[in-house]
């Protein structure tokens, strides 16, 4: 599975990042970094819930 | 109930009632502030002003909660992020209980004085930092450029109020009712006493189950079908927060029970989309912290009155509880 993640909808405060502090980091300039677009196996649970919880709806999987 | 036609009723802070793209520009200002990474950072501090209200919480005796230890807590921690110095916090917090209290008798000013005094405060602030910049919100937002223009006074002042009133009695708001949550489930207060690392999902069933912002009030920019029904274009919907947090569609059938140990758990208190809580991992840290240190140092809370509410209608938090706490530590005195 990988991350596809829209930016212009992308508002950066990091849900994700709480969610999955392994594979989200919003940088120094409130930029969204996805650290691994590509979601590593042990990582799946996680993942799911950031994207589930992303409020904008800036995150989703594609297989 | 509201006739559908946006209407302008003073004051109004302006992030949360400005619509994209405009919005994510004023909204990317102080976003970066208020990400896990600087949030995390505040811990310590934040430690440390919850330990020194906590210090003043004795044992065996009754006390008020709300207003005595839950109040002086997010107040103080929003007022330094704003850049406040400290021994200006208390006169802080009458402002902004009486900013968003107005219907409530007890609250001496009226929303309006109370929104004047701010403003006049803020001045001071500002202008304090007109020849020397610090490293405080205030200060950022000085500097501020939204499409190379920088803030006008009022988008700057509007910002702050809404950073004090929206960080401020939402978060009280929740640690008290969540506090009253725990003691009317003696089981689940019990389980979190001796599990505290429960706590994280115990905040998060609050969050749910208190609901501490009732609602918002938005416009419908389209024709949106929702269960058999059209909300219009142009219409107003109000957001009832409590309603969607115990939907038993999403939560089941123990939608209207209390569960600190319930995951997943896709509550609305924070709002969602667009304009979802720019202070959401700092309510997380403030409620998180509190109740590591409170359960740390008491492991009985009982109520010895009635809880009385602030009459409010978007945050109806706690104006008065007496309670009494009981620690292991001072045995059989308590009881
Ligand atoms: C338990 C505590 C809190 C709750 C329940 C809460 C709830 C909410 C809700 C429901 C909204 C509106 C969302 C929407 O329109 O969809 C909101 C917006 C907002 N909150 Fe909070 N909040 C809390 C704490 C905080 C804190 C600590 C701050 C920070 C200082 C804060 C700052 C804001 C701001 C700036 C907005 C407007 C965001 C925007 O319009 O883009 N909140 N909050
Ligand atoms: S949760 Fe969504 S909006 Fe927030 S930083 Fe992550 S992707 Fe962006």
């Amino acid at each position: 599975m990988k991350i596809v993640m829209d930016r212009a909808k992308c508002t950066g405060i990091g849900i994700c990042e709480a969610l999955a502090p392994t594979i989200f980091e919003v940088d120094d300039n409130g930029e969204l970094v996805v650290l691994s677009a590509e979601v590593p196996e042990d990582a799946q649970n996680e993942v799911t819930e950031a994207v589930e919880g992303c409020p904008t709806m800036a995150l989703r999987l594609q297989s | 109930m509201p006739d559908g036609k946006p209407r302008t009723v003073s004051p109004r802070p302006m992030l949360i009632t400005t619509d994209p793209p405009r919005h994510k520009a004023l909204r990317q200002l102080i976003s970066k502030g208020f990400t896990p990474k600087h949030i995390s950072a505040m811990e310590p501090d934040v430690r440390a002003i919850v330990r020194s209200v906590l210090d003043s919480a004795k044992p065996g005796i009754e006390l008020e909660y709300a207003e005595g230890i839950v109040a002086k807590i997010p107040v103080r921690i929003i007022a330094d992020l704003l850049g406040a110095p400290a021994e200006d916090w208390e006169q802080f917090r009458a402002w902004s209980d009486a900013s968003v209290g107005s219907a409530d008798p007890d609250v001496k000013l009226s929303s309006q004085e109370a929104f004047g005094a701010l403003t006049a405060y803020f001045r001071q602030l500002i202008d304090l930092r007109e020849q020397n910049r610090t490293n405080d919100l205030i200060s950022i937002l000085m500097d501020a450029e939204v499409e190379g223009e920088s803030l006008s006074h009022d988008e700057l002042m509007s910002f702050l109020h809404l950073l004090l009133v929206a960080g401020n009695e939402t978060t009280r708001n929740l640690i008290a009712l969540g506090t009253v949550a725990l003691i009317n489930h003696p089981e689940q207060l019990r389980m979190l006493v001796h599990d505290p690392s429960l706590i994280p999902t115990a905040i998060e069933e609050m969050l749910r189950y208190v609901s501490p912002v009732t609602h918002m009030t938005r416009w419908a920019t389209e024709d949106v079908d929702l269960r058999g029904k059209t909300i219009k274009k142009g219409q107003a919907v109000v957001l009832l927060y409590g309603a969607a947090n115990r939907d038993e569609e999403v939560f089941g059938d123990t939608a209207e029970q209390f569960d600190i140990t319930r995951r997943p758990n896709p509550h609305l208190a924070f709002g969602t989309g667009e304009h979802a809580c720019l202070g959401l991992s700092l309510a997380r840290l403030e409620a998180r912290v509190f109740f590591e240190e409170f359960l740390a140092r008491f492991d009985r809370v009982e109520l010895t009155g009635e809880v009385l509410r602030m009459r409010s209608t978007m945050v109806p938090g706690v104006r008065t509880m007496h309670v009494r706490l009981g620690s292991a530590n001072e045995g059989a005195a308590v009881r």
